[in-house]
């Protein structure tokens, strides 16, 4: 542990009556409540922070806040490691832990630093230049090369134990930024009534009066604040966000904010979020998000030591931290003078003010002067040399040069007013010769930027933008349907504040610019990189940036972006308000991944659904399989059974040969009510459905509009007036939409009602030669003779008083039932069904067995309902009723759906009996060579048939009604070695239907 | 200190009200003894109350249904309107608290404060859909599909300890 040998012996707004102890490369540093690792670290005295992206250039501290692009650190270790995180952000806690990035072995010497030595090789547009040939060393040898020298830190490789989460606010007022002017703002609009939501990225209110030394109706600018956010706290109608950063702006007034909950402390608390991210919907906006200062381009200009001039003050005024013991000011406008004073009145020996200006304000000059500090107008800034900084070469405006033996070097280049998130939506800034920035030009609606944000920059003119913009949005908001009362209590005065001087000039680079002047200070992007890339041809500022990368980096190019247009515009001839600025997109700060995930992060990444009877699955040992986000047992393996297929060959046998039963609650389930169901349902489907009898099931089948197959299905009637159909899992929504179209804008003159029960109903399908007899005795008031329930015949019955329904229906050829009982009743029953069925040997299926018992008999699924097929190509084209219309009968007679040639859906069996035939292999005639010329179709589901004692398959082969007993070419290239296989009818099992009908 | 209860109901009854062709909120109201509003609102009589959930269409919901409570209804509703049975098709959360406001807020995507009592929601809580019932200040009914449950416990437990 170490003294702080350039903490001022007073001042500050931190707590100076505790000390936290924190590490930095494994050294034992100390600070206080209130500092950030960057104020802490300078407190020490510690000048480098990091090594720069490209070059592993030595950096410092350039700024006091989140643009900062050189102070980049890993905080903490282990799974919470956080690399690229700003130094300058990163409020202190006892305990933090935080590394140094991109350097080997260490921060003070840095091998790759030796990439300097090749730095006229590493320019803009490299690796697009160097990495073309040859081809073949792309992917071997460039990219591998490139992803390694990538990155900036890395992250910790494993899962993230922290929680993040999301949130809403709804207000009238959205205020972005809490300095002076959103302060007022805030206050004025909420003292009218309006909901507010005042929101600012640092933990304590107040922005620049934190750090400037100055007064407001008689207290210091940060009790003001304090004073001034306890007033705000205090009204129910107001929501205060701090550690929250606004990152975006989208349609209707809605805004993404990060809140940084827990990144202030070492762990989160039990269940509370490291991170929560907002939706922010605001009827109106005001951006007092002020203004970023800009570094200006020089030789050297990134060494540590050089820092902008605010964050100078900052880091005294603030933090009680000298940035050095002897410093230089430059600076083109008024704002940098003000540093000088802060520097002088914080003990450090100032060397000198340079100002670019011919001429400086004297009320700002004469007290530096009077300090006996030379000062140099009309002078310029030749270099910066030393690593950390140690020496200030200037000239003056006769042209005689000043070397200054300086560790500071405060620069003081103007100001960026800070408008991205009005651009988000499309708006471009434009420039303003008088504040010589990019400004808001006509502020989209709903938006207004006061204070800095929009260009002015005195304290008293800051709260005069503030309560300006404050009147218009509550005049905006005063009308009848605002149920709030809106006094006027903008008559109130305007607290008392100086105008400070503002002054600025445009000046954007310094001195010969012929070493490393740098741009883009994150990026490596230099003053040559910009002429070089002007020099290629890249004029237009997008193509510019994408070009060299400048602004690309993680601070946005909030530092560089205007130094790189006005160098840009420089060198095409072109002004500021030609050249224009980029397009800002969202988000203005990094945001973790996580945040955006929310709690939705492993098993929960997305919504999970589960059958009744999940847990009676569960129970026993099911493997689960995802069907869409149902969660369906796929088989239940017993002891003794360690591959799946032996469990599913038991499932089968067992339902072929006694009883099963199988969840099929999953299926779509549509309840149809109206005196129209039957017409409806005459043209959703191509076979026809009014003459169905009460208490009849039919089978059908529904084409898309270009008559394709959409989804199949049965239909119940319930009652004359009421219909149930199913539809598959994975179409049952499709359906559901596709009905509600076809009955609300298709046909709304027809008296139908369509809900979906898929979620009311548990269903279970019971099958096998034993169903009856199991049946029988697990509901003993239902007749079960073939003679009142007979194949596709239903019936409603009670079950334990509930209601239920019992359909004589079978998707595996056998005697087969579905009953379908409420499902809050489902894991009873399926409980009740087990207790029974264990005389009966019952056995449950899953989802494999299932399918491959529909292999069995030919039923087409999913692998055939596959979007692609008509009904004639699987074999139901004699379906389609010739005396009614339906939807895609018109596009299903299109030549090319009517092609004889077209795939048509068989039976194939391996010739030599044993061989697997794999889903997807494609069918070749015998000798024919494996080409795509030569494709004649493919398999689209197969399966063992433990049945039948062999592999099977149902392909999609041309002509393939007519090519029965043909030996045709399974060719899998990718995964084995070719099939022969005898083309056959689909249905293997039973084809006469005698047992289902049994 | 955090104040909030979440009760998953149990044994309460749950029905679509889809009125016949020609008939709307004073035909159902007539029938069912009280004055039925047309539109995301709570309308209640004697032990039943209709949620507006769609245009024309309504929740009917009842604290404790027997197993045949969905059919009783229709046939109060006979000829004026039919009545799906969607009892086990949902699970009702019953929120109270002064804090239920601030928990549904974290997921729900509009304004609760502009709700009056009564008023129903169609809408989202952690990409799952939910129905909303506003029952009273501090108490609402908070309704997903069933095979949802899962999903929306998990959301529940870990926002609840991050009030």
């Amino acid at each position: 542990m170490t003294a702080q040998p350039f903490r001022l012996a007073s001042g500050g707004l931190i707590d100076r009556a505790q000390t936290l102890t924190f590490t930095f490369d494994g050294k034992t540093y100390t600070g206080h409540p209130g500092d950030t690792l960057a104020s802490a670290l300078l407190a020490h005295g510690v000048r480098l922070f990091g090594r720069s992206f490209k070059y592993h250039r030595p950096r410092g501290v350039l700024t006091a806040g989140s643009e900062e692009p050189n102070a980049l650190v890993t905080l903490r270790t282990g799974a919470r490691a956080e690399p690229n995180t700003r130094a300058t952000t990163i409020e202190l806690y006892q305990g933090l832990e935080a590394s140094s990035q991109n350097r080997w072995p260490s921060l003070a010497f840095d091998v790759m630093a030796v990439n300097q030595l090749a730095a006229p090789l590493f320019v803009a547009g490299f690796y697009y230049k160097t990495f073309m040939w040859p081809a073949k060393a792309w992917e071997k040898l460039y990219e591998p090369l490139i992803r390694r020298a990538a990155g900036l830190g890395a992250v910790s490789g494993v899962e993230d134990p922290d929680q993040y989460e999301h949130d809403h606010a709804f207000c009238d007022l959205l205020v972005v930024g809490a300095g002076p002017g959103g302060l007022i703002a805030a206050l004025d609009a909420a003292r009218a009534g309006l909901r507010v939501v005042l929101a600012d990225e640092n933990a304590m209110p107040g922005g620049r009066l934190l750090s400037e030394r100055v007064r407001i109706d008689g207290q210091s600018g940060a009790h003001w604040a304090a004073t001034a956010f306890a007033e705000l706290a205090a009204m129910p109608h107001v929501r205060l966000l701090t550690r929250t950063t606004v990152f975006g702006r989208y349609d209707d007034g809605e805004h993404g904010a990060i809140e940084q909950v827990a990144d202030h402390v070492a762990i989160p608390a039990p269940g509370q979020p490291r991170q929560r991210l907002w939706k922010i919907v605001a009827t109106r906006t005001i951006l007092a998000t002020g203004a970023t200062e800009r570094p200006i381009v020089f030789d050297g200009n990134d060494r540590p030591g050089v820092m902008l001039a605010a964050a100078a003050s900052t880091y005294c005024n603030r933090f009680g931290v000298a940035p050095g013991r002897r410093a230089v000011v430059l600076t083109t406008g008024d704002s940098g003078w003000q540093t000088a004073a802060d520097l002088l009145a914080a003990g450090v020996t100032l060397l000198a003010v340079i100002d670019t200006r011919g001429t400086a304000p004297d009320t700002l000059a004469a007290p530096i002067r009077a300090a006996g500090v030379p000062i140099i107008t009309g002078g310029t800034l030749t270099a910066a040399k030393g690593s950390p900084l140690s020496r200030v070469i200037a000239c003056d405006s006769q042209g005689v040069t000043h070397t200054f033996a300086a560790d500071l070097l405060a620069v003081a280049g103007g100001w960026n007013p800070q408008v991205a998130l009005a651009a988000h939506l499309g708006d471009k800034p434009v420039w303003r010769d008088d504040i010589a920035a990019y400004a808001l030009g006509t502020a989209p609606a709903g938006l207004t930027a006061v204070g800095a944000a929009d260009g002015v920059y005195g304290l008293a003119g800051v709260l005069a933008s503030a309560r300006a913009a404050v009147t218009d949005v509550v005049a905006a908001l005063a009308k009848p349907s605002l149920s709030l009362a809106l006094p006027l209590p903008l008559a109130l005065s305007l607290p008392v504040a100086d105008d400070t001087p503002h002054g600025v000039s445009a000046v954007w680079a310094l001195g010969p610019c012929k070493g490393k002047a740098f741009v883009d200070f994150q990026h490596d992007v230099t003053a040559s990189d910009v002429t070089l890339a002007v020099r290629e041809g890249f004029t237009s500022v997008e193509h510019f940036k994408r070009y060299t990368t400048l602004g690309m980096a993680t601070d946005q190019g909030r530092v560089s972006q205007v130094n790189g247009h006005a160098l840009l515009a420089a060198a095409t001839g072109k002004a500021l308000a030609e050249t224009g600025t980029i397009r800002a997109r969202p988000p203005v700060v990094p945001v973790a991944i996580g945040a955006f995930g929310g709690h939705h992060r492993g098993r929960h990444f997305r919504p999970e659904r589960r059958t009744a009877s999940h847990g009676w699955a569960t129970a026993h040992d099911a493997v689960f399989v995802d069907a869409g986000l149902w969660k369906r047992a796929q088989w239940f393996p017993q002891a003794g059974e360690d591959h799946w297929r032996q469990s599913v060959n038991r499932e089968v046998l067992a339902t072929r040969g006694g009883v099963g039963l199988c969840d099929v609650s999953t299926l779509g389930k549509i309840e149809l009510i109206g005196a129209d169901v039957g017409p409806l349902l005459d043209r959703l489907y191509i076979n026809g459905f009014s003459a169905l009898a009460v208490g009849k099931a039919r089978y059908g089948v529904m084409l898309r509009e270009d008559g394709f197959v959409m989804d199949d299905g049965t239909v119940t009637r319930i009652a004359a007036d009421r219909w149930f159909m199913t539809t598959t899992t994975a179409n049952a929504a499709l359906v559901m939409q596709h009905i509600d179209f076809a009955r609300q804008v298709l046909w709304p003159d027809l008296d139908v009602h369509a809900v979906s029960v898929t979620e009311q109903w548990t269903t279970y399908a019971v099958a096998g030669p034993r169903a009856r007899d199991l049946l029988a005795v697990a509901l003993p008031d239902v007749d079960m003779s073939n003679a009142a329930l007979p194949y596709m015949g239903a019936v409603a019955l009670r079950w334990r008083g509930y209601g239920a329904r019992l359909y004589r229906l079978s998707f595996s050829g056998e005697l087969a039932y579905e009953i379908s009982v409420p499902a809050a009743q489902g894991a009873a029953l399926v409980d009740h069904l087990f207790t029974v069925g264990a005389d009966f040997g019952l056995t449950a299926y899953g989802t494999e067995a299932l399918g491959v018992m529909r292999i069995e008999k030919g039923h087409p699924a999913g692998n055939e309902l596959n979007g692609w097929t008509t009904a004639t190509d699987l074999g139901m084209g004699r379906m389609a009723s010739t005396k009614k219309d339906f939807i895609g009968r018109t596009m299903a007679t299109r030549p090319a759906l009517i092609d004889p040639a077209r795939p048509r859906l068989v039976g194939l069996k391996p010739v030599d009996g044993t061989s697997a035939i794999r889903a997807g292999g494609h069918l070749l005639r015998q000798g024919a060579d494996p080409v795509a010329a030569h494709d004649e179709g493919y398999v689209s589901s197969a399966c063992y048939s433990p049945t039948l004692g062999h592999p099977i398959a149902l392909a999609l082969l041309t002509r393939g009604a007519d090519r029965h007993d043909e030996h045709v070419v399974v060719h899998d290239p990718v995964r084995g070695a070719d099939v022969m296989a005898v083309v056959c009818d689909p249905v293997f099992f039973d084809p006469a239907g005698e047992r289902l009908r049994g | 200190m955090v104040e909030i209860s979440v009760n998953q109901l149990t044994g309460f009854g749950l029905g679509n009200v889809l009125p016949r062709a020609g008939m709307g909120p004073d035909a159902v109201g007539a029938a069912l003894g009280f004055s039925v509003g047309n539109g995301p609102v709570t309308s209640a009589g004697d032990g039943i109350a209709l949620w507006g959930n769609a245009p024309g269409q309504w929740l009917a919901y009842t604290r404790v249904g027997a197993p045949d409570w969905a059919d009783r209804l229709g046939e109060k509703l006979a000829g004026i309107a039919a009545v799906v049975d969607q009892s086990s098709a949902y699970c009702v959360f019953q929120i109270t608290g002064t804090d239920a406001q601030r928990l549904l807020q974290k997921g729900l995507p509009i304004d609760l404060t502009a709700l009056a009592p009564g008023a129903v929601v169609v809408s989202m809580i952690a990409h799952l859909g939910v129905i909303v019932q506003f029952a009273k200040p501090g108490e609402y009914h908070l309704a997903v599909f069933r095979s949802f449950t899962g999903g929306l416990r998990h959301w529940l437990d870990a926002s609840i300890p991050a009030l």
